[in-house]
């Protein structure tokens, strides 16, 4: 340990002292100022700028942070079992709270009984709230949607009603089980915060890893385009879809994979307090064939998509007038029915994420301090990420081998 | 358009808080030892300065 005096005589800080110093420093700036201060601002100016700075901060936070851990200052901890189990067990006592309110009529999220939709470690030191979708609504992560069977890229099997779970076929429908083998995150975040952390604290509707409820191999928003290619009951105005967290015969997927560290106030991980976000894959309104961009083309899509009144998956879903990147400014409405937060409240948008089988949905290491939170979407709303620009080889990949085979039945 | 009440705040806030985090950075810089810790200050100095002057220009 470097340690000199000064020519005051007085005790001189060590190199430790100072990075830790400067580590806390810029962290309290990022979350005292630039956080709120963003939240706060009503000059759109004012407020990019305040965006820039607490962007600024993070960035500054995560190279001391780099720093302190290159010199073995900053040890992080895996969490114990006990906290691990804790953690599980608040994950299924919010899946029960939320999966009796979906049946009178509320939210319908899921987490896999039996299978960890979120694969990893996660290190924290918070006031509350921690874990994957910590006061999530409709939030996903990993593994695919319930109704789908097969392999994620057999798009063809879902088509097939007979393929269909019984219970997604219903018009208010239960939830499945029997999640098999499927990672949602593999993978380690370490955080420190107040008030929750780790996938999508806050978070409504959010997914990450896995595939979307409808469609396989993910983001083919020309899937969707054809009513007739899509099952009976996604055509529906409402009914049908409820539930899911039937993940037959899926094996071996991640839906992210790398490691994230973390330090904030108000939840970090992906999409903390981030609605509608998600990654590990691509939404599939998003991307047509070649990453063309196809935004709302509510026409062709299925009925429960397109939102509208109605109850159960079309819900009232409003995701009106958000901009590619930006945080969207409309929120996501209408939890009322089955299947909705995942599958169609989108309104005239449909958003879907997906990762291809056998791929990989974001892989990489994140580290971030910051009081609202980082990690993918943290804080945004639709917002682009890594992921975005990663799997392009995966699309094609997908829609080679899976496109061609389920628009053909 | 005007400041208002909470963004002149934040505005001021934010200009003491980097101001002292300047006033840090420069007396870190001449107190680290390791040459890698003094170039991380320097950077970390020159976005100082560059939030400073972001800063500023919304003070009008």
């Amino acid at each position: 340990m470097t340690e000199v005096s000064g020519s005051t005589g007085r005790k001189a800080m060590t190199d430790r002292e100072i990075a830790e110093d400067l580590l806390a420093g810029q962290k309290y700036l990022s979350n005292y100022y630039y956080a709120p201060a963003v939240l706060e601002a009503a000059d759109p100016a004012l407020r990019s700028a305040f965006q820039e700075l607490h962007a600024d901060a993070a960035n500054a936070a995560k190279s001391v942070f780099d720093y302190l851990q290159s010199r073995g200052w900053y040890q992080v901890r895996k969490a114990d079992q006990e906290t691990l189990a804790h953690l599980q067990n608040a994950v299924i006592q919010w899946r029960q709270a939320v999966n009796s309110s979906a049946n009178t009529g509320g939210n319908n999220l899921s987490m896999n009984q039996g299978q960890m939709g979120w694969t990893g470690t996660q290190s924290m030191e918070g006031q509350s709230g921690m874990g994957p979708s910590s006061v999530g609504h409709s939030a996903r992560w990993g593994g695919e949607s319930s109704w789908m069977p097969g392999s994620a890229s057999q798009m063809h099997a879902a088509q097939q009603q007979s393929s269909i779970p019984d219970w997604a076929r219903g018009s208010l429908g239960g939830q499945g089980g029997n999640w098999q083998s499927s990672t949602g995150w593999t993978g380690t975040q370490y955080g420190e915060g107040q008030s929750g952390f780790g996938p999508s604290s806050v978070a409504q509707g959010a997914r990450w890893g896995g595939q979307p409820s409808w469609m396989s191999g993910g983001g083919q928003l020309h899937g969707t385009q054809q009513n007739q290619n899509l099952p009976q009951w996604s055509q529906r105005g409402f009914g049908g879809q409820s539930g899911f967290g039937v993940q037959q015969g899926v094996t071996g997927r991640q839906g992210w994979t790398g490691t994230q560290y973390g330090e904030g106030q108000s939840g970090f991980g992906p999409s903390s307090l981030g609605q509608g976000a998600h990654w590990g894959g691509e939404p599939s309104w998003n991307y047509g064939v070649g990453g063309q961009y196809h935004s709302g083309q509510s026409a062709n899509l299925p009925n429960w998509a397109r939102g509208g009144p109605g109850m159960g998956q079309g819900g009232m879903g409003q995701q009106s007038t958000f901009i590619q990147g930006q945080p969207s400014l409309g929120f996501q409405q209408g939890y009322g029915g089955s299947q909705q937060g995942i599958g169609g409240i989108q309104g005239s948008h449909t958003w879907r994420s997906s990762i291809q089988t056998g791929n990989v949905g974001w892989t990489g290491t994140q580290y971030g301090e910051g009081q609202s939170g980082f990690g993918p979407s943290s804080l945004g709303q639709y917002g682009t990420g890594s992921w975005q620009s990663a799997p392009a080889n995966q699309r094609q990949d997908w829609q080679q081998s899976g496109q061609s085979g389920w628009q053909s039945q | 358009m005007q400041l208002t009440q909470t963004e002149a705040w934040y505005l001021g806030e934010s200009i003491k808080g980097e101001t002292l985090m300047s006033q840090k950075l420069t007396t870190y810089r001449e107190m680290a030892q390791d040459p890698k810790l003094r170039e991380l200050i320097e950077n970390l100095e020159r976005s100082c300065e560059r939030h400073l002057s972001l800063l500023s220009t919304h003070v009008k």
